[in-house]
């Protein structure tokens, strides 16, 4: 097999914003598929709908850009029809807090061998600026003139309570780690949550690039990913955003289940199923 | 035996009911006999709602559940004066003349019958509680009464109930037995057994068949939410899909499950998901991506009454709009409607069919009368069973491939992944051939119209409109799914009356056979719709394509008598 570099990945023409952090993300995507040698025509790309989610498109691969919300059970069918592909699911805050926010746990709870992308500027950008679910109280848009009073959510927080089995957040900033990131969540045997920061550069003033590389860091080397419960509480405690994984589990993932079953032709099965009716 | 006997159980949710009737089904149709078992009940699953079961039995094939009961179980006194008026003059009554109360005391009851309707009084209650100390066995006690009545040879439905509830209720059913034969003189209704037939007769519901129908046109992925009365489709699956490779997931609603079936057929393999009104609204936005990005599914509509929860347990034909036309935008899909148990099992394999070949999506419309109800049927026909295949792209096409490239008849080759040079995005963006976003007004009109385009396949591809009753009709009757075996048997009788009438079903609901449709009412002098439900949605589709009809709505969540159609038919002859 040829070496890949990670211009192979290119698909169409982005269309992001210039100095978007989308750019970011796919140039540390393209990076990490070729760093780990995945075949395009192996690789399945499934999104919802919002800027981030136009990935699907921008990356050579048999890519699904879905319905706002949904890129979680795209993917999810993908896998079951064909669990031998690298399947990775990309959605904006929006999409996959909001409107899709309900799939997030039950895909954790199933630990499909997906990689999810967690696309986050803290804000809707393609309606141009309304708040998020991860925007910051008090955030002053269109929709809330007076100022959001809803609080914002924590993603990484949420993805470790409902037990996915691989946790972890990256900046496109400190593109080293996302890289290192994005390639042990694919690596991963199991649904693998990255929560990636990716400024808005058009509508959001304060989740911007230097915001970011101020308050994030980069997680410490004595930190090992296996207590859900103290990487819990470093995501619901820490002063500055940890860029990492924060926390990593083995177990079963859903295709194994039924894995054991003898199949059989249909038609036997059919005759065999008669047998129950008469 | 007379050509048809019903005989109907009646009791409240809890008792019984259902599973009395499914094992006097079998019974019948053990000892060889057509059947239809109908079941009517409520939503909960205790509770003091009426539950009610009824078998119709036959020596031809059962065509409707039957407008008069000739025998009634009634497994308590208000199971009695609830179904006296449907009871047919002539008929029979078994009924409990010694009920306990709430504190167990025995009382005694005597309904008053009418005059020409015999009633036999057996203690179910008692014998239950006190001999084999549990109000459990009422339906047993009753369904073994029923057995010396009736002549049902006792060792079939004594087998039937040992098998389902082991060898210690068989005691229950013997002293219903017992209780007949020694206190009950005089003729019953002797069914016996029926006339032998070459092969074995199946009992399987609507909802079974669908599923060994997709199984036999090859489905790999099913997702699904539980909703009455679709879920049988799923717990059916989940226990026999794997067995032939396939997987079955619960999703964690009906928007997870289209948008599954989706990904896994993107991904190569055949999808499906089942659900009824809430589910299927819930669905609309993901028929409308399936329609856009072109991705083969087949969607199962087991109808009930609506709007909203509505009527969970009970049946109406309310979702064809939402199946033509749910979804924004020009949405092209096909709908098919099977009519009888034997033709949910055809029409899924033709639903399989069209999704591959014209790469869209498929909607089946059943409804809880068809899906519940348990019919005889022969074993399926697999000898010439024929399966489409997704039109594939080969090497020259996957040179520079181009997804949605524009055809003449609307179809593009679909790669799927794992085949080198076939990447692509699917989207729900208008799109240009190459898969990527467009908002030229030329490209959309030219897209659209190549969406709309493969419906004409599907045209092609199916089954066509069944036409029965008189060849020289002067009133015409046009209907779809469920209701057809009520209208089979009104015609008939209408037609042995003098009067002449013949209907038409369409099996394919969008796109249309308008030009069958248009020759079979040329030559009427008058046509009436008949479906179930309140605003006459296919009476006004058929408007719609410059078809006038009278309509004949029923909206009660019950299906049609055949003596409502009946009259009607005589009503319009006049």
């Amino acid at each position: 097999m040829d070496k890949k570099s990670p211009m192979d990945y290119r698909g169409a023409k982005p269309i992001w914003c210039q100095g978007c952090g989308d750019y970011g993300v796919l140039s540390c995507l393209m990076k990490a598929l070729s760093d780990l040698n995945i075949e395009s025509r192996d690789l399945a790309l499934a999104s919802g709908i919002g800027c981030s989610s136009r990935i699907a498109a921008f990356v050579k691969c048999y890519g699904f850009h879905s319905i706002h919300g949904r890129a979680l059970p795209v993917a999810m069918g993908i896998k079951l029809a064909n669990p031998q592909l690298t399947v990775i699911a990309a959605a904006g805050d929006g999409d996959g807090l909001a409107i899709g926010g309900g799939h997030l746990p039950h895909m954790a709870r199933r630990n499909m061998d997906i990689t999810y992308l967690l696309i986050d500027n803290s804000l809707y950008g393609m309606t141009k600026g309304q708040p998020s679910p991860t925007a910051q109280k008090g955030v002053v848009s269109k929709t809330t003139p007076k100022g959001s009073p809803e609080a914002p959510l924590n993603p990484v927080a949420m993805a470790l309570v409902y037990g996915a089995s691989f946790v972890g957040r990256g900046f496109p900033g400190k593109p080293d780690a996302l890289v290192n990131l994005i390639k042990e969540g694919i690596a991963h045997r199991g649904f693998s949550f990255l929560h990636i920061l990716s400024p808005c550069i058009t509508f959001n003033e304060r989740e911007t690039f230097r915001y970011y590389n101020e308050r994030t860091e980069l997680m410490s080397a004595d930190y090992i990913p296996d207590d859900r419960v103290k990487a819990v509480t470093l995501a619901m405690t820490e002063d500055k955003l940890h860029l990492g994984t924060f926390c990593k589990e083995e177990r079963p993932v859903y295709t194994d289940y039924g894995s054991d079953i003898e199949v059989m032709e249909r038609e036997t099965l059919i005759k065999k199923l008669y047998e129950r009716f008469k | 035996m007379p050509n048809s006997l019903v005989i109907r159980i009646s009791g409240t949710a809890g008792e019984g009911v259902l599973a009395a009737g499914d094992m006097l089904n079998l019974a019948m149709k053990r000892a060889g006999h057509h059947t239809m078992l109908f079941q009517s009940y409520g939503a909960e699953v205790r509770g003091d709602g009426p539950s009610m079961a009824q078998v119709r039995v036959s020596d031809s094939h059962v065509l409707s559940h039957g407008d008069e009961v000739d025998i009634l179980i009634a497994l308590n006194q208000d199971a009695v004066s609830l179904n006296l008026s449907e009871i047919r003059n002539g008929g029979l009554v078994i009924y409990d003349g010694q009920p306990l109360d709430t504190f167990g005391s025995q009382k005694t009851f005597t309904p008053s019958l009418p005059e020409g309707i015999q009633g036999i009084s057996v203690p179910l209650a008692s014998i239950s509680y006190q001999k084999l100390n549990s109000l459990v066995s009422k339906n047993l006690v009753a369904l073994g009464a029923f057995s010396a009545v009736s002549g049902l040879p006792f060792e079939i439905i004594a087998d039937i109930v040992k098998a389902r509830f082991g060898e210690k209720s068989l005691s229950a059913l013997k002293m219903g037995l017992d209780h007949v034969s020694e206190n009950i003189k005089g003729e019953g209704f002797k069914v016996g057994a029926g006339s032998p037939r070459p092969y074995e007769t199946l009992i399987l519901s609507g909802n079974q068949a669908v599923s060994l129908g997709a199984i036999a046109a090859g489905v790999k992925v099913f997702a699904g939410y539980p909703i009455t009365p679709a879920t049988d489709i799923m717990e059916f699956l989940a226990a026999e899909l794997p067995k032939v490779g396939g997987r079955v997931i619960q999703t964690e609603d009906e928007i997870s499950a289209v948008c599954t079936i989706l990904g896994a057929s993107f991904a190569g393999s055949k999808a499906m998901t089942a659900t009824s009104g809430p589910g299927l609204s819930l669905m609309v936005e993901g028929i409308g991506l399936a329609s856009m990005a072109e991705v083969p599914a087949v969607i199962v509509d087991v109808q009930r009454a609506g709007p909203s929860t509505g009527m969970p347990t009970k049946t109406e034909q309310s979702d064809l709009n939402i199946a033509i036309f749910g979804s924004h935008g020009d949405s092209p899909r096909v709908v098919l409607a099977p009519s009888t148990v034997e033709e949910c099992f055809y029409l899924t394999i033709d639903a399989f069919n069209i999704a591959e070949a014209c790469q869209t999506p498929v909607l089946i419309l059943s409804d809880q009368f068809l899906g519940q109800r348990r019919e005889t049927v022969s074993p399926f026909d697999m000898s010439g069973l024929k399966l489409a295949q997704r039109l594939k792209p080969d090497t020259e096409e996957l040179k520079g491939y181009k997804r949605y490239r524009l055809t003449d008849n609307g179809l593009s080759p679909l790669a799927e992944p794992g085949m080198d040079g076939g990447e692509h995005a699917a989207t729900g963006l208008e799109h240009k051939e190459d898969g990527s976003p467009s908002y030229d007004p030329d490209n959309h009109r030219a897209m659209t119209a190549k969406r709309w385009r493969k419906l004409e396949l599907a045209k092609l591809d199916s089954v066509k409109p069944v036409r029965f009753g008189a060849a020289d009709a002067l009133i015409g009757i046009i209907g779809w799914g469920s209701t057809e075996g009520a209208v089979r048997e009104a015609v008939s009788k209408a037609n042995e009356e003098g009067l002449k009438v013949a209907a038409l079903y369409p099996k394919l609901l969008n796109p249309l056979h308008t030009d069958i449709i248009e020759d079979f009412v040329r030559p009427l002098k008058k046509i009436v719709v008949v479906e179930s439900n309140y605003s006459g949605q296919f009476a006004a589709m058929l408007k719609a394509n410059g078809i006038d009809a009278e309509q004949f709505t029923l909206c009660e969540g019950r299906p049609f008598k055949v003596s409502e159609i009946l009259k009607k038919i005589e009503e319009v002859h006049g």
